[in-house]
C-alpha cells in the first residue's frame, strides 16, 4: 500500500521535473526565433530608408550613377530575399551594407551633400539603425547560446534528443559570405 | 549576511528572496514597533504586572487592524506611485526620447542587446556627476541620470554608466532596494519629513521673545519627545535598510554592465571622472544609497554602502586584463552631442536662478567649486546622529 503511494510520488515528481525541462527548453527556442525575428525589424528599418537617402543624394550627386544603381538593385535583392534560407538572407543584407558604405562615401565628397539637413537626420538614422541591428544580433547570439547550453545539459540533453530540440547555430556569415565581408569594400570615387 | 552570493544567478535569487521576506515580515515588524513604542508610553502608568500583558494584547486587538490597514494602504500608494516618489526626491525630470535623443538611443540599444523594455529615463539638473536606478517591475524601473555626468562624460562613459545601472535593474538589486526605501521606508521618510520641519520650526523658536518662555519650555520638551521618537524608528528602519546593501552588488553591476558593453575602459574612466563629484545636493541618504558612485561615509553613521573608488577600479583592471587609466581626468567639458536645455525655473532648482533670472553658476565645469553648495549639508537627513557638516570639497582627493 505505501509502497504504491511512494511509488505514486516518485512518478508524479519525475513527471513534474520532465514538464519543467521540456517547458524551459521549449521557451528558450522560442526566445531564439523571436530574436531572429526581432533583427528582422530593424533590417526592414533600414531598407525603408535606403529610398530616401538615394533621393537626397541624387539631388545633389546624380551622375553618380553606378553607385546608386548598386544601392537600389542591392535593396531589391534584400527584399527578395527575406523568405530565402538564412545564408542567403545573410548574403544579401551584407552586399545591402558593401553597397551602403560606398554610397556614403562617395557622398563624403560633396560638401553641400554633407550640410544638407535632411542628409544628415537620415545618416544619423542609419549609425542608430546599424547600432541596432548590431545589439539585435548580440542578443539573438546570447539567446541561441542559453538555448544550446540548456539542451546540451545533463537531464535536459535527454529530452532534447528524445523529442527534436534541435541546436541553433549563431548569427554567423557562411565561408563565402565571411570572405566578402572581411575584404575591405572596394571604394571606387570614379564611375 | 547569511544569504552569501556566489556569482549572478544566486545575487538574482537571493535579491527576490529578500524582497519578498522584507515585504512579507514588514507588517510584523511594523506592529513590532508600535508595541514597542507603547510599552515605552505607558511606563509612566501604575499597571500591576500581572495586568500588563493583557493590555497590551488589547491595545494590538484593538488597534493592530488599523495599522495594517495603514500599511497596505502604503504598500498600494508605493507601488503606484514609487517612480514618482524618487523623481520628487530628488527634483528629477522625465524624458523621452524626443526630449534626450542620443541619450534614449544609448539606453534603447543596450536593452535591445538584452532583450529587456528600456526603462523610463530620468534627469537631475545639477552639476553633479551621478546616476540610480529605481523601481520594482517593468511598468515602474526607472534610470536617472544627472546633467553634470551628462555634460562632463564622453558618450561611451555614459554609456558605461548606463549599462552598470541596467545591470542593476537586471541583477533586481533596484527591486530590493526600492522596496526598502519606500516600501517599508515609510518610517524613513515621515521622519526625514518631520525632522526638516522641525528644524526649520526650532530655529524660527529661537527668535520667540521672552514673553513666551513659559509656555516654550514645555513644547520644547514635546518637541525633544518627538525628534527622539522619530530617531528611534528611523534608526530602526535602517536595520532593514541594511538587509539590501552589499557590496556585492556594486561589483555585480560594474561586471555586468562590461559584459554588456564590452568595454571595460570606459567604465574604469567613468568611475575616475565621476568621483568627487557624486554628492547630489538636497537629496537624502537613501537616494545616495541608490547611486552609482556613494561617497558619504555615513548612512546614520554606520556604514559605507559602496566599495571604494580605487577599489572597484582596480578589480575591473584585474578581472578584464585591462591597464587602468590614470587620475585623476579632467571632464570632458560640454559634450558635442547633449546639450543641456535652459535651466528651468523651480522651487527645487538646483543650477541656481539668481533673483534676476539670471544663472548665477558658470557654465563650464572645469573647476569642482563649481559643485553648488546649496544648504551645506548633503542631505544627511535628521536621521545622522553626528550632525556631519558634509563638505562638498572634502572627498576630493
Amino acid at each position: 500500500m505505501y509502497v504504491l503511494i511512494g511509488i505514486a510520488v516518485i512518478a508524479l515528481l519525475v513527471l513534474g521535473l520532465f514538464m519543467l525541462l521540456f517547458n524551459r527548453l521549449v521557451a528558450l527556442r522560442q526566445r531564439c526565433g523571436k530574436a531572429f525575428h526581432d533583427i528582422d525589424i530593424y533590417l526592414r528599418h533600414r531598407h525603408d530608408l535606403i529610398p530616401q537617402l538615394v533621393e537626397v543624394v541624387k539631388g545633389y550627386a546624380a551622375h553618380e550613377k553606378k553607385v546608386l544603381e548598386n544601392v537600389t538593385a542591392a535593396r531589391a535583392g534584400a527584399g527578395e530575399a527575406v523568405s530565402a534560407s538564412k545564408t542567403e538572407r545573410a548574403r544579401a543584407e551584407g552586399a545591402l551594407g558593401t553597397a551602403l558604405v560606398n554610397l556614403l562615401s562617395v557622398a563624403e565628397a560633396y560638401p553641400d551633400l554633407k550640410a544638407d539637413a535632411s542628409f544628415q537626420r537620415l545618416m544619423g538614422e542609419v549609425a542608430e539603425i546599424e547600432d541596432r541591428i548590431s545589439a539585435a544580433r548580440r542578443y539573438f547570439n546570447s539567446a541561441t547560446a542559453e538555448y544550446n547550453t540548456g539542451r546540451e545539459q545533463f537531464p535536459a540533453n535527454i529530452i532534447a534528443n528524445r523529442f527534436g530540440f534541435e541546436a541553433e547555430h549563431f548569427f554567423e556569415l557562411d565561408e563565402a559570405v565571411k570572405r566578402a565581408v572581411q575584404e575591405p569594400p572596394k571604394i571606387s570615387f570614379s564611375n | 549576511m547569511a544569504l552569501a552570493s556566489v556569482g549572478t544567478g544566486t545575487h538574482i535569487w537571493n535579491n527576490n528572496i529578500r524582497s519578498f521576506l522584507l515585504l512579507a515580515f514588514y507588517p510584523l515588524i511594523v506592529l513590532a514597533v508600535v508595541w514597542v513604542g507603547f510599552f515605552v508610553a505607558v511606563q509612566g502608568h501604575e499597571w500591576p504586572a500581572a495586568q500588563y500583558w493583557p493590555r497590551t494584547l488589547e491595545f494590538l486587538l484593538g488597534y493592530g487592524w488599523a495599522i495594517l490597514l495603514t500599511i497596505a494602504c502604503w504598500l498600494m500608494i508605493a507601488y503606484f506611485l514609487n517612480a514618482r516618489m524618487t523623481r520628487a526626491l530628488c527634483g528629477a525630470r522625465e524624458v523621452t526620447r524626443a526630449d534626450e535623443p542620443e541619450l534614449y538611443h544609448l539606453l534603447e540599444t543596450l536593452c535591445i542587446a538584452r532583450g529587456v523594455p528600456v526603462p523610463r529615463l530620468s534627469i537631475v539638473e545639477t552639476h553633479a556627476r551621478n546616476a540610480f536606478a529605481s523601481g520594482v517591475d517593468e511598468r515602474s524601473f526607472q534610470i536617472t541620470v544627472t546633467r553634470g555626468l551628462l555634460q562632463s562624460l564622453p558618450e561611451d562613459e555614459v554609456e558605461a554608466v548606463l549599462a552598470h545601472e541596467l545591470a542593476h535593474v537586471l541583477n533586481r538589486d533596484v527591486r530590493l532596494l526600492t522596496i526598502c526605501i519606500i516600501f517599508t521606508g515609510m518610517f524613513g521618510f515621515a521622519a526625514q519629513t518631520l525632522s526638516r520641519m522641525l528644524r526649520g520650526f526650532g530655529r524660527r523658536r529661537i527668535h520667540v521673545g521672552t514673553s513666551r518662555r513659559n509656555k516654550g519650555g514645555g513644547q520644547i520638551m514635546l518637541l525633544l519627545y518627538v525628534m527622539l521618537a522619530v530617531l528611534w524608528v528611523a534608526y530602526f528602519m535602517s536595520l532593514i535598510a541594511r538587509f539590501a546593501i552589499s557590496r556585492v552588488r556594486e561589483y555585480s553591476a560594474d561586471a555586468g554592465g562590461i559584459e554588456l558593453t564590452k568595454k571595460p575602459e570606459a567604465m574604469m574612466r567613468a568611475l575616475l571622472r565621476i568621483s568627487g563629484h557624486d554628492r547630489i545636493p538636497d537629496t537624502t541618504d537613501e537616494v545616495a544609497m541608490m547611486c552609482v558612485v556613494n561617497t558619504r561615509r555615513s548612512f546614520l553613521g554606520m556604514f559605507r554602502t559602496h566599495p571604494s573608488m580605487q577599489d572597484r577600479v582596480r578589480v575591473i583592471a584585474e578581472m578584464t586584463k585591462t591597464p587602468a587609466p590614470a587620475s585623476p581626468l579632467r571632464p570632458v567639458g560640454r559634450g558635442r552631442s547633449f546639450q543641456p536645455p535652459a535651466p528651468v525655473p523651480t522651487r527645487r532648482n538646483r543650477i541656481r536662478i539668481g533673483r534676476h533670472g539670471r544663472s548665477s553658476v558658470p557654465q563650464t565645469v572645469a573647476a569642482p567649486s563649481s559643485v553648488p553648495t546649496a544648504g551645506g549639508v548633503a542631505g544627511s537627513g535628521a536621521t545622522s546622529v553626528q550632525a556631519e557638516q558634509l563638505d562638498p570639497h572634502e572627498n576630493r582627493r
